[in-house]
């Protein structure tokens, strides 16, 4: 019940610092230049209260979503590893570690060698295809 | 008009017309690969080639993209376009629970009766539609995009707090970077890297593709469920779903048509708004958002559409309707060809032969689609997700980079992509979020205009409520809204009198 209860309370606070900061910026702004952002920031502060307050009062009707959090939050953290150094070590290489580690933090039950061997060797073949299609054939101008 | 369709029909154009759509819809179906790319990497191929045989590979490249986007959005609920982000709300709910295969067949027909709508419109009507267009200045497309963002009520019904906070987060993610006028520099927080903005196409597949990805990883379950029965097609289940849902399709084909017309509106907002009208009209909207075939069928027929409506002002009023038709009238310049009101009767053999190519190209779209669709759900549905997910990481590293090749996009896709995960587990969906920030500047844009034009002329009020398509869109949104809570009163009463 007090899990319930509070789990709107999180969102509540970060949406009324959100809100709040985006409103203070907006002094700066000219006055049509503000009208969005002062709309988005007043709508942001208000949500946010209103959650603060249900979160307070009554046990707002939402489950958590099934399933563990350490191994999406070290693929999170793996994909944004592999953001930043897409530009340092080069699409080819980045990619192919990447995707190895994401590999076997992604599989859902241990496997063999062979099996290892063959999933990895395909996706080292799939950076290699993606490589080509978008470097030499889409001319994007990849790291 | 007969000698115009026979030149569209020889084997070279044909050939064309077949290739241009295998590459659209591959390139459609990579998540960060837009149609606007596909057509551009075609466009110096077409220079040497007949004016009708370029445009029929254009337009066949452009057909195919705009449709190729449904796959990732119904399989990997990532629009693969910006216009297929209204397939996923129901596309992928459907490959959840085993009918992905029927959700691409159902797409893949939708999208060619659209197309052929679209395409009829041009080669029909398409001078006075284009008159339409020159009517609506940006008061209109204020209104528009407001009717867009009603759709947020209507998508978040359960949970409306939450999806009207979503909007409002949109809409602020929408305003980071220079203001589109004036030149306000907003939250970059010193940050060079955020001066342009937030791109759609990198936040579209963070907000919508990562937390999937994340998802895949955090439970044991299949990614999505194999095909309960059936040869991967399931064409008769389709049709049948189709025949069911013929006003919805012909209603959202003519919307698709209206809104490609609208310079700037695109296949987005013609997806969102023909998705709104079948959900209000809909006598069973409870299933819409939970994998109702209606909403795929709205969705894909609208974005189709928006292909044949887009060239009515591009060849009338030289007023190019979408990203795509901007870099075809580029072409068209190119050869030598212009635009205009006298397009229709100078060149009258032109404009037929590649409209008429447009329409072949749709029908090749049916076996085209249905052949690549079936290989990619059983790809996507037996693929073991220790493949999947990495090889899914590949495709959204290298969309994102691709868009403007800026490596900022890809850590920008990544971040939105960890705050939606988290937002998930909080009870936040991504479409309300999507939505404002796709409607927030074309909403913007058009206030302010219309603000200036209002002080300027002394009539601020008439300005945004004096004018009668306005007033339209505005009836129209206010119907939107209330339409759920009138039926839902109707049934009540309804429930009330046969207990009494």
């Amino acid at each position: 019940m007090n899990r319930t209860l509070h789990r709107d309370l999180p969102p509540g606070l970060v949406l009324i610092g959100l809100g709040s900061w985006a409103l203070w910026e907006t002094l700066t702004m000219s006055v049509l230049g503000a009208v969005f952002p002062r709309l988005a920031g007043s709508g942001m502060l208000v949500g946010g209260v209103i959650l603060c307050i249900r979160a307070l009062w009554r046990a707002p009707p939402v489950q958590p979503p099934e399933g563990e959090l350490t191994r999406p939050l070290l693929f999170l953290a793996l994909l944004l590893g592999w953001a930043v150094m897409l530009p340092i070590t080069g699409f080819v290489l980045t990619s192919v570690c990447a995707a190895l580690l994401a590999m076997f933090l992604s599989a859902d039950e241990k496997f063999d060698a062979k099996t290892a061997a063959i999933q990895a060797i395909s996706l080292a073949a799939l950076v290699g295809v993606a490589a080509l299609l978008f470097g030499q054939i889409l001319m994007v101008n990849l790291p | 008009m007969l000698e115009a369709f026979l030149s569209a029909l020889t084997p070279f154009n044909l050939s064309l017309a077949l290739a241009g759509v295998v590459l659209g819809t591959i390139i459609g179906a990579l998540p960060g690969l837009s149609a606007t790319m596909a057509v551009a990497v075609l466009v110096p191929f077409t220079f040497t080639m007949d004016p009708a045989s370029g445009l029929i590979a254009l337009g066949a490249v452009y057909t195919g993209a705009i449709y190729g986007g449904a796959y990732a959005a119904i399989l990997v609920n990532t629009p693969g376009t910006p216009a297929a982000i209204a397939t996923s709300l129901d596309g992928f709910p459907m490959a959840k629970r085993g009918d992905g295969d029927l959700a691409v067949t159902i797409s893949c027909f939708a999208s060619a009766f659209g197309g052929i709508v679209g395409a009829l419109a041009l080669l029909f009507v398409a001078p006075p539609l284009a008159t339409i267009a020159l009517n609506f200045g940006p008061v209109e497309y204020f209104w528009l995009a407001v009717f867009g963002l009603s759709l947020i009520a209507v998508l978040s019904k359960g949970n409306t707090i939450k999806g009207l906070i979503g909007g409002f987060i949109g809409l602020f993610l929408s305003t980071v970077g220079s203001a589109v006028i004036g030149g306000d520099v907003r939250y970059t927080m010193g940050q060079l890297s955020l001066l342009g903005g937030i791109h759609i196409i990198p936040a579209l597949i963070g907000l919508y593709c990562i937390p999937v990805l994340l998802g895949m990883v955090a439970n044991r379950d299949p990614h999505i469920e194999r095909a309960k029965s059936g040869n991967g097609t399931r064409i008769p289940e389709a049709l049948g779903t189709l025949w069911r849902s013929k006003f919805n399709l012909l209603r959202s084909s003519i919307i698709g048509t209206v809104v490609g017309i609208l310079p700037a509106a695109g296949g987005a907002v013609a997806g969102l708004v023909a998705y709104s009208e079948a959900r209000r009209t809909s006598p069973d909207r409870a299933r819409f958002g939970k994998g109702a075939p209606d909403g795929v069928v709205a969705s894909e027929s609208a974005n189709s559409a928006t292909v044949g409506g887009g060239f009515v002002p591009t060849l009338v009023l030289g007023i190019p309707g979408t990203p795509p038709d901007a870099i075809i009238l580029g072409a068209l310049l190119v050869q030598g060809i212009r635009v205009g009101p006298q397009l229709f009767t100078t060149q009258s053999d032109l404009v037929m032969t590649f409209t008429f190519g447009l329409l072949i190209a749709t029908v090749l779209m049916i076996p085209t689609g249905l052949v690549i669709g079936r290989t990619a759900f059983r790809a996507i549905s037996s693929i073991p997700k220790s493949v999947l997910a990495p090889a899914i990481g590949v495709l959204i590293m290298v969309g994102a980079f691709a868009v403007e090749q800026n490596p900022n996009h890809v850590v920008m896709m990544v971040i939105l992509g960890g705050l939606a995960f988290i937002a998930a587990r909080w009870g936040f969906e991504p479409s309300p979020i999507v939505l404002g920030l796709i409607l927030g500047p074309i909403a913007e844009q058009g206030f302010v205009q219309a603000w200036l034009i209002g002080g300027a002329s002394g009539d601020l009020l008439g300005q945004y409520f004096g004018r009668p398509i306005s007033l339209g869109i505005i009836f129209l949104t206010l119907l939107t809204l209330a339409w759920p809570w009138f039926s839902d009163w109707k049934a009540r009463r309804r429930t009330l009198e046969v207990t009494e």
